[in-house]
């Protein structure tokens, strides 16, 4: 099951890392920083344009090389087999142009293969996580058609759908409102809302504020490092969150609700 | 879909073959005819049928290896100096062994027909390591193409000077250059046939992991797969197999570039049919080009390399033109 409960092992943070540091070339990219996010919560990460919010989550999910140590759950990611690895932790990337000539249904399958043995092939159980996928990101409709001939809103659903069909109790979304239309937006973010009461822990790079602030908890980075890691219903945090974007933006509240605004 | 592909094919490869036995440069002779010499069928037809076929089934798998790695349809298996390396090992094996090598390729000899393959594969990887060295990897792909284009003019004039060097070898040196199925023996038979066997099921097996790597390189790796084994394996089958072909054939254009595409126009498929099709494909363009250079000016006989050139450029045009007019991508 796509939402099935996930039980994490007891007081251990989904992720954790010590000295995380990334660099290209002679220029540092990230860090060094030290991160803990618990286990069974839905972490935002903002901040401005080239903060470092995407190359964290790609760190985070081992896909670029850098310093330090990654923890899943307590386990050091490094000592894990990569098969293992591919099962714990379900990361949706950037766009990347390709797989044009694959059918939606294969690409979904693509999820199942750190579950699969080369010589083992589809088994029932991957079949129908990937019509769970499908269902659940809104994709079946499609799956018989090549990705090529998929509009840019339908292809991230496709791309949602291969990150659900992993199953894993972590999933790292770089953006994965992209190109969707609101009602889409707001049935994915209700999906990450059941993933996460069923125990799964998301972490979600979003440009959009608005949807960030639902989730539970928000990381604001500032130049590749962390400004604040606070509740997303914190009043510090909407201070920070102000504050790193040089108050240009004001959060007013509604209710309960905090609302992002530009300043005028 | 893919099985109807796959019957086809099949059943073109049968026909074809079987016009290959009758084929020859005295003109057409059924096979049950009393009139056909047992000789030239076993020594000479057959093997040269069943060769064309095996070097085409392996341009066509190294093709779509080719694509599936550079995650590019244009991508040829010679594009990254691999045919230019592999001729270079052919010409220095050659230039080694002078005058009695060149007798002694003639003479379909084991020994120098395992060395030249042997060769022609270390010529292919050393080419292809050489052009990944030079572009810094796989990750810029006009700076692979260039290094490529470099690579190969680059071997290609070093092996140009080893023919003006050794004279001797310079007439073989030629009939590799053009490409010619004329000169396929069992040995080279057997050659392409274990390679092309187990390139195939090597390929095959690790057929969902190209799939994986067509979603892009990071997300491979997120999905645990180990990709710099997996382009070692599949560089590796690359070189092989064109050592093993250019060693055999010389340097046939085009079909590694025009079976993937062939198989594509006609259905979407994953790698694990994609790599099966292409070789068929590739196993039936090549015998096809193979009869009709037998036949276009019997008795002589045209070098099966130009025809797969010319049909082969024709085909990319028609592909181009078809792209410049906003068609659908084959």
């Amino acid at each position: 099951m796509t939402t099935a409960p996930f039980l994490a092992p007891e007081g251990m943070p989904a992720l954790s890392a010590r000295g995380l540091d990334v660099g290209a070339g002679h220029r540092r990219l990230l860090g060094p920083l030290d991160l803990e996010l618990a286990s069974g919560t839905w972490t935002s990460l903002v901040g401005p344009n080239g903060a470092g919010k995407s190359t964290l989550l790609r760190a985070l999910a081992g896909v670029i090389p850098h310093e330090g140590e990654v923890l899943w759950h307590g386990m050091a990611r490094s000592g894990m087999p990569p098969r293992a690895r591919g099962r714990h932790l379900a990361w949706l990337g950037h766009e990347m142009p390709g797989a044009e000539d694959l059918l939606v249904e294969d690409v979904v399958m693509l999820g199942r293969l750190p579950h699969q043995d080369l010589l083992s092939g589809i088994r029932p159980r991957d079949r129908e996580a990937v019509n769970q996928a499908l269902e659940a990101a809104g994709a079946s409709y499609w799956r018989k058609r090549a990705m090529g001939t998929l509009s840019a809103g339908e292809r991230q659903r496709v791309r949602l759908a291969r990150v659900l069909a992993v199953n894993a109790p972590v999933l790292l979304l770089d953006e994965p409102l992209a190109n969707l239309d609101p009602p889409h937006q707001a049935d994915v973010l209700a999906l990450i809302r059941r993933l996460v009461d069923a125990g799964r822990t998301v972490v979600t790079v979003l440009h959009e504020l608005q949807p960030a602030l639902s989730a539970d908890r928000m990381l604001i980075l500032e130049c590749g490092g962390i400004r604040h890691h606070g509740a997303c219903s914190d009043l510090r945090t909407h201070r920070e969150l102000e504050g790193v974007f040089l108050d240009r933006i004001a959060i007013h509240h509604i209710g309960d609700i905090p609302i992002p605004m530009p300043r005028t | 879909m893919t099985g109807r592909l796959l019957a086809g094919l099949g059943v073109l490869t049968v026909l074809l073959g079987l016009l290959g036995l009758c084929l020859g440069s005295t003109g057409w002779i059924w096979l049950w005819h009393e009139g056909t010499d047992p000789v030239i069928l076993w020594e000479l037809r057959m093997p040269r049928t069943a060769g064309a076929w095996l070097a085409g089934g392996l341009l066509g798998l190294v093709g779509a290896i080719a694509q599936g790695l550079f995650r590019n349809p244009l991508a040829d298996p010679y594009l990254l100096g691999s045919a230019s390396g592999a001729s270079l090992g052919v010409a220095a094996v050659l230039a080694v062994g002078g005058t009695a090598g060149a007798e002694a390729m003639a003479a379909g000899s084991w020994l120098l027909r395992l060395g030249l393959t042997g060769a022609a594969f270390l010529g292919a990887i050393a080419a292809v390591l050489l052009t990944l060295v030079l572009a810094q990897g796989l990750a810029h792909t006009l700076r692979l193409l260039l290094a490529g284009v470099i690579v190969g003019v680059v071997l290609g004039a070093v092996t140009s000077l080893l023919g003006l060097a050794v004279p001797a070898i310079a007439p073989a040196l030629q009939a590799f250059m053009v490409g010619s199925t004329g000169l396929l023996g069992w040995t080279s038979v057997t050659l392409l046939a274990l390679v092309l066997s187990s390139g195939l099921t090597v390929a095959i097996l690790l057929g969902p992991w190209l799939d994986a790597l067509s979603l892009g390189e990071e997300t491979a790796t997120s999905l645990g797969l180990p990709v710099t084994l997996l382009r070692s394996v599949m560089l590796a089958i690359l070189a092989l197999g064109t050592g093993t072909v250019v060693a055999q054939a010389g340097l046939i254009a085009f079909v590694g570039l025009a079976a993937p595409h062939a198989v594509r126009a006609a259905t979407r498929l994953t790698h694990r049919p994609l790599l099966l099709a292409s070789s068929l494909m590739g196993g039936v363009l090549l015998l096809g080009a193979d009869l009709l250079s037998r036949w276009l000016l019997a008795p002589q006989e045209l070098p099966v390399g130009i025809l797969t050139a010319c049909l082969g450029g024709g085909y990319l045009l028609w592909w181009m033109q078809r792209q410049g007019q906003g068609g659908q991508v084959a």
